[in-house]
């Protein structure tokens, strides 16, 4: 009986000094033995790299932010090499799983709130200035990448869409098209830089419909 | 050769010598005694051959010799050698011939020449480890006033990027990074912290105290940290350790605004290095690891946004609106990019390469970055590698 509970204690004793052991081997990380994707993972993940516990618009916290799903990893090949053709048609495809559609169909809606949305950088930003929804509405970024309108400067990481519904006109093709665009580019264009705008949530679907008037009515500024 | 000179082969002649003396204690004889009775008589061969070689020297041999002797001495001071006894040493060989002393007008010409060949070659060696150092000196460039780096550049490239701001290119001369870099080298200077101590004995990976040239060789590796390390972290570093500053002191805590201190002293320190080419080192095989992690987290598309630092940073001559985007694959472009501390005109202030990481994510809807973080240093250490072998354009002036 003593036997055992002295063998016990010294087992309890002998788990209590290993844990200090255990404890350091853990820290110490060999950040030369892992690969350098290990390693990125391990850094923004394990090692203190990224604010993660920051509360973001969409709710939880900006950890979620940083995990990639499968699209992300798909499309993140170190020197922007495309992936193959195989991959990017599979891309597509899964991104054409991903679109549904409002209810009572595609509408368009106020060219007007759309060509301020397209126009608006915010949202969803956080860190050291956090986007207030209450007080902003989320805008799309277009003006960013997209030359739009002919009275402001767009960028020219995406291609120019000028005139986008007076050459396309307004048919219910177009109308599919332009909502499958911006709900998720990849369908049309595997491994584009645009956003998913849909599938993510970043824009309702009131501001998509808004955003398709400003390029597609025949009143709005694009067209004329 | 030996063989060749000497009429009859090695082993007959030793057999020839002890042959008839020895007969009788030739199997008595140890092997050794054997040897150096055969190594005696070479010996008194080779002398016996000196006066044949002496008189075997003729008039034509050393005139001959002479002549390339003064070859040589031509192609000598053509080459630069100007202190030389050869002229002397020629005059000497000359001198000699008319008594008939043909092998010491031989002998002369041959260490005249001798000479003037050993001179030019100590020349050439001299001269090439001047280019080598030249070279490395050119590669890494000389401090240079951060408008001309950025002038040349442009000149080189015609890269929209660089050009984009002519506002920008003619307020760079008084750039109000100036004065920020100014209050930075008092701050430097002075005896600060609870230790009163300034950060001259600050080890920045070129020695205590040494600026010139330190940063476009950061991050690096230092063994004192065990850690690869960014000017901000290492600045902190040195406050802690050497001035004795709390991890919590205003000090160390307020990186940001050109009136903190941090700002200051990054711009003094950075400003040192002007026109001197990116280099950061990659022999500790941690200062790889990172940068290769940072390569990865460049293309690692995630957030609400889908974007990657790549997104805006892989082609060349995009915008963003009316931003001209610098290319991360072009180096001459990359390394305007990267050039911080820069007085950022839309924000009245100098910003560091810290803050400029923060924005790019605020921007790609991603989380916040840690400043000093091993994620930033991988981050920082893959750009600088992008930027290698180009000119810092420190202090910058940016949109």
């Amino acid at each position: 009986m003593s036997k055992k509970m002295i063998s016990g204690r010294m087992v309890v004793g002998l788990v209590a000094l290993s844990m200090p052991f255990a404890a350091v081997v853990a820290e110490e990380v060999d950040y030369t033995k892992m690969t350098p994707e290990e390693l990125a993972e391990y850094l923004i993940f394990e090692a203190g790299g990224f604010k993660l516990d920051q509360e973001v618009q969409e709710g939880g916290t900006a950890r979620q932010r940083m995990v990639q799903d499968e699209l992300q990893k798909t499309c993140s090949s170190i020197d922007g090499t495309r992936p193959d053709m195989e991959t990017l048609l599979k891309v597509s495809q899964q991104a054409r799983e991903t679109i549904t559609y409002p209810e009572d169909g595609i509408k368009l809606g106020d060219w007007k709130r759309g060509r301020d949305l397209a126009w608006s950088g915010y949202g969803f930003r956080v860190g050291h200035r956090m986007d207030d929804h209450e007080n902003n509405d989320v805008g799309g970024n277009c003006y960013n990448c997209h030359q739009i309108g002919t009275d402001r400067t767009g960028g020219t990481i995406g291609p120019s869409l000028v005139g986008f519904g007076r050459i396309r006109g307004t048919s219910d093709a177009i109308v599919k098209y332009t909502y499958d665009v911006i709900y998720n580019s990849h369908a049309a264009f595997p491994c584009t830089n645009m956003p998913r705008f849909g599938v993510t949530n970043y824009l309702d679907q009131q501001s998509i419909a808004d955003i398709m008037a400003y390029l597609l009515d025949p009143d709005s500024p694009v067209n004329q | 050769m030996l063989r060749k000179l000497l009429p009859i082969p090695l082993r007959s002649l030793h057999q020839v010598s002890g042959h008839a003396a020895n007969q009788h204690q030739q199997p008595r004889l140890p092997g050794g005694r054997a040897r150096r009775l055969g190594r005696v008589s070479l010996a008194l061969l080779l002398v016996a051959l000196i006066p044949l070689t002496v008189w075997a020297t003729t008039r034509e041999e050393a005139e001959t010799a002479i002549a390339e002797a003064k070859q040589t001495r031509e192609e000598a001071i053509a080459a630069g050698v100007t202190d030389s006894p050869t002229n002397e040493m020629i005059e000497q060989a000359e001198s000699v011939l008319p008594s008939r002393q043909y092998t010491r007008a031989l002998q002369y010409a041959v260490w005249a020449r001798r000479q003037d060949a050993m001179a030019m070659e100590l020349l050439a060696q001299q001269e090439e480890r001047k280019a080598v150092g030249d070279a490395a000196k050119a590669a890494v460039g000389n401090y240079q006033e951060p408008l001309d780096v950025l002038e040349g550049l442009i000149a080189r490239t015609q890269s929209e990027y660089l050009s984009q701001s002519d506002q920008n290119l003619m307020m760079m001369p008084d750039s109000p990074a100036l004065w920020t870099a100014a209050d930075g080298e008092d701050l430097f200077k002075e005896p600060r912290g609870p230790n009163n101590v300034s950060l001259e004995e600050c080890d920045f990976g070129k020695g205590p105290g040494v600026l010139e040239g330190a940063y476009v060789e950061l991050p690096r590796y230092f063994e004192d940290t065990g850690k690869v390390m960014d000017l901000e972290t290492r600045l902190v570093h040195c406050m802690i350790t050497l001035q004795g500053f709390a991890p919590d002191d205003p000090a160390i805590t307020k990186r940001h605004g050109s009136n903190t201190d941090h700002m200051k002293l990054q711009t003094y320190i950075a400003s040192l290095s002007s026109g001197f080419a990116w280099n950061p080192p990659m022999d500790h095989p941690l200062e790889k690891a990172l940068r290769d992690a940072g390569e990865v987290m460049f293309y690692r598309r995630a957030g609400k946004a889908d974007f990657a630092c790549s997104t805006c940073h892989a082609e060349s001559g995009k915008r963003i609106r009316a931003s001209v985007l610098p290319n991360k694959n072009i180096p001459e472009e990359w390394t305007k990019a990267i050039s911080w501390p820069a007085f950022r005109v839309g924000h009245d202030h100098v910003r560091s390469s810290q803050h400029r990481l923060r924005g790019c994510y605020w921007q790609m809807r991603q989380a916040s970055p840690v400043a000093g973080s091993d994620a930033s240093i991988a981050m920082l250490s893959y750009w600088t590698d992008a930027a290698r072998g180009q000119p810092a354009i420190l202090s910058d002036m940016k949109r």
